[in-house]
């Protein structure tokens, strides 16, 4: 990337029309087939796992009594009843196609691939590796793990985006103040509240990760106020561009109501939360700090 | 009040009969009281409404009769009290003491149905006693619950007694000395305790200044006998020149009050009162000292960390206020009573209070056998989730049963608000249908086909075909557990798979899709409200 923001702004905002037609122009000139082709094939992967036979899949199920490092990695693409498969399916279908959708419009599609082949391939690993932690009798699977992470990494992306399409010139260096404040919502999810024991833990947590958030973003020299009225302003003023932003900022905000549920247990089993949060939290920390530093400034 | 019914009938018809052990100058105050202790003591209906219920009978004994044959009752449908009725009927008589000691009254009347109260609490024989000084007089009811009783049976028709003794020495330090007046230093508080009975005080403060801390002693005052005691009350923040405060405690709830109730079922161990003769915002915040017997508590099994305190609110509900234990080297330097246990607890609110137990209480939240259906000699899992809803951390034995009977138990412990789910599984060598429940809660039907028959699962058949299981077959019959071990400590971690025994705990990575639903449409609603927006702007 070697033109400033105000001259992409200044670029992009000549394709932009009232009716939103530049950002499909846009979006529809950055699209690659070898993408699309590479993206469609975690679902076909899925479902191929799928097919297989019961007994199969269970073995390939991370039992954390007995790891393997086959089973650590393939864990994570094994799913054991349909419903577990679509819920993962649709989830991933979601957060990758507008992240992909915010990453080629903000310049950081390079960026994106190389994080998502990150979490295909070492993060199984990584996440199974850290459930060892808590020893317990039990077996780990599901792709949830993986979507958790593209969810960390959709923050990035969106922030990318604005500064793209939305906020010309806006700071990158903000983004954490959003994962402050994401933690902080995710802890008032996923902990029982109540006056004792852990739910003040959940409280507790959920109001550090606003105040770490506020302080995060004034020591950056950013002012919540003045940005959030910028945005809407430009949200506003910016047919399709506005519409993709909101998208995504719906989905950093609302994808973890879907990924930390307050009752975890469900029909015998229950929601592995750690692998969750492992995977939301690692996913925004590493890239961000590559994006930060431009590794990923493409040319 | 009782209503009349044409069925139904009850009548309660005592006759006191005068019965007391000292005898010291007798003074009638008017000619329609019942005199006993030689005088000491006068008996008489009162001016209430209720008071029509006690008259002088022909023998100037005092008399309760609330039946149709009550000869003050003029009300020709008035029949008497309803069977399965409870309730109370207050200011029935009063009983004035006319000696000039102290005199701690009760009255003798052993029945279940019908109890004598005042102030809402019992003063019979044997529980506890109404402490009067000279010239003063109690106001006595009746507390009656006729669940059980028969239908026409006259409850009563017998004599009950009203006893007094004049308060041994030991009483007289508290209830002859009855007032106990402090001050401390220039400028501070004055401070009057009355202690009218073991169970009551009366504390008034003056010469307060603008914030200050009034510190009142209430000697041990019983609120559920001697195990149960408050130390005293401190009022912080006083913006007001005097205070007075009435508390009174008790073993069980108050006449006109409800019980202790609370989400987490705490087990209440006493009750208090606390009635104020000032505006609530002219006292920043009480604190109330109390104490537990170290043998009491050993005793009902009571962990002091457990030991908490409630308060009742204006609209009846039951609130946990902040209470602490007192240190035990603070309780050494400070001098208090060493057998017990010492407790502090603030409150900003004045009402009823309740000191009570933080329980335990496992739920069953979830239950569900798998698979359904399986051959004889086959095994079945059950798995539960259990939840602590209790105040307190515990362990209980969770059992399995098929029709009834045992088939395989967990003792589970888990801290409040914990989630565990635990694996219970048996195997049943005899076809039929077994209803099963873990903890009482219901798991689900299994059905056992015959191995010759088609209706297992594992045939490849409907699991839900009849298995042609008879009465007799579908009987609990010899399955047995292969999961009995009981583990202490089994799922007392927070991994719901950590009770366990032989398979482990699934734990997919997964989301619902309902809730993907949900956020798909928060996605379309913001889409929406941009377009709403965009159109008001052109507008």
């Amino acid at each position: 990337m070697t033109a400033s923001s105000t001259q992409r702004s200044d670029e992009t905002g000549a394709n932009r029309n009232p009716d939103g037609s530049g950002l499909r122009h846009d979006l529809a000139a950055g699209i690659r087939l070898a993408d699309v082709l590479v993206l469609a094939a975690v679902p076909a992967l899925l479902g191929a796992v799928f097919t297989l036979p019961e007994s199969t899949r269970r073995s390939l199920a991370f039992a954390y009594t007995d790891p393997t490092l086959l089973t650590a990695f393939t864990a994570h693409y094994v799913h054991l009843d349909p419903g577990h498969l679509a819920g993962n399916v649709a989830g991933y279908c979601l957060l990758v196609g507008v992240g992909y959708a915010l990453a080629v419009l903000g310049d950081a599609r390079r960026f994106f691939l190389t994080a998502l082949a990150t979490f295909l391939l070492a993060f199984p690993f990584v996440l199974s590796a850290l459930n060892l932690a808590v020893p317990r009798n039990a077996i780990g699977f599901g792709f949830s793990g993986i979507n958790m992470a593209l969810s960390g990494l959709l923050p990035l992306l969106l922030g990318a985006y604005a500064r793209e399409r939305i906020v010309p010139g806006a700071s990158i260096r903000a983004l954490p103040a959003v994962f402050f404040g994401l933690v902080g919502w995710i802890a008032l999810l996923a902990l029982p509240l109540s006056a004792a024991d852990l739910g003040v833990a959940g409280i507790a947590t959920g109001v550090a990760g606003a105040l770490l958030a506020v302080l995060y973003a004034s020591s950056a020299g950013i002012s919540i106020r003045a940005s959030a009225a910028d945005i809407a302003r430009a949200v506003a003023s910016r047919p399709g561009d506005g519409e993709l932003f909101v998208v995504g900022a719906v989905l950093v905000v609302g994808y973890p109501v879907v990924g930390f549920p307050t009752d975890p247990a469900v029909a015998g089993s229950v929601v592995n939360l750690y692998v969750h949060f492992l995977g939301f939290c690692l996913a925004f920390i590493g890239p961000f700090a590559l994006f930060a530093t431009g590794t990923f400034e493409e040319e | 009040m009782p209503s009349a019914r044409n069925v139904l009938i009850l009548a309660i018809l005592l006759v006191a009969a005068g019965s007391l052990a000292f005898a010291t100058g007798a003074t009638v105050i008017d000619s329609d009281a019942d005199t006993v202790a030689d005088g000491d003591l006068e008996i008489q209906p009162t001016d209430d409404p209720n008071g029509q219920y006690a008259y002088l009978n022909d023998d100037d004994e005092i008399a309760i009769d609330i039946s149709a044959s009550n000869p003050k009752i003029r009300d020709p449908s008035f029949e008497g009290v309803n069977v399965g009725a409870t309730g109370v009927i207050d200011s029935i008589l009063e009983i004035t003491y006319t000696g000039d000691q102290y005199a701690n009254v009760c009255i003798g009347y052993p029945n279940e149905s019908v109890t004598f109260i005042a102030d809402g609490n019992s003063v019979e024989c044997g529980t506890t006693n109404v402490t009067l000084a000279p010239n003063q007089t109690v106001t006595v009811g009746l507390n009656i619950d006729t669940r059980g009783a028969t239908v026409g049976a006259q409850l009563g028709a017998d004599e009950f007694s009203i006893e007094a003794k004049i308060a041994e020495p030991d009483d007289a330090t508290t209830v002859t000395a009855g007032v106990s007046t402090q001050q401390i230093g220039g400028g501070d508080p004055t401070t009057t305790v009355k202690a009218p009975s073991d169970n009551r005080r009366e504390f008034t403060g003056t010469d307060i200044e603008q914030g200050d801390q009034v510190r009142f002693d209430a000697d041990r005052m019983h609120l559920a006998d001697g195990n149960v005691t408050l130390e005293g009350i401190d009022l912080d923040g006083v913006r007001t020149g005097s205070v007075e405060l009435d508390a009174v405690g008790n073993a069980t709830p108050f006449g006109n009050g409800s019980a202790l109730t609370a989400p987490t079922t705490p087990r209440p161990m006493a009750y208090l009162r606390v009635d104020h003769g000032f505006a609530p915002d002219e006292v920043d915040e009480m604190a109330i000292r109390f104490s537990v017997d170290r043998d009491h508590l050993n005793a009902t099994g009571t962990d002091p960390d457990d030991v908490t305190f409630y308060r009742q609110t204006d609209a009846g509900e039951w609130a946990e206020k902040p209470v602490e234990r007192v240190d035990e080297e603070v309780v050494r330097v400070m001098g208090l009573p060493e057998d017990s246990v010492h407790f502090r607890a603030t409150t900003t609110d004045f009402s009823t209070f309740a000191v009570a137990e933080r329980v335990p209480r496992f739920d069953v939240t979830e239950a569900a056998v798998a698979p359904e259906a399986i051959d004889p000699g086959d095994e079945a899992a059950v798995r539960a989730t259990l939840r602590n809803g209790g105040g307190a951390a515990g362990e209980r034995r969770v059992t399995l049963t098929a029709n009834g009977d045992p088939v395989a138990n967990r003792t589970v412990a888990l801290a409040p608000n914990e989630t565990t789910t635990v694996a219970l599984a048996g195997t049943f060598p005899d076809a039929g249908e077994y209803d099963l429940a873990v903890a009482g809660a219901d798991a689900g039907t299994l059905l056992v086909g015959d191995p010759a028959g088609e209706g297992s699962e594992s045939d490849g058949t409907d699991a839900g075909t009849d298995t042609g299981a008879t009465a007799d077959e579908n009987a609990r019959g010899g399955a047995s557990s292969v999961d009995g071990g009981d583990e202490p400590g089994a799922g007392s971690t927070d991994e719901p798979g950590a009770g366990s025994a032989d398979d482990p705990t699934e734990e997919p990575s997964a989301i619902d899709l309902v809730e993907l639903g949900g956020l798909l449409a928060g996605v379309t609603l913001s889409l929406a409200g941009i377009a709403l927006v965009r159109r008001l702007q052109r507008s």
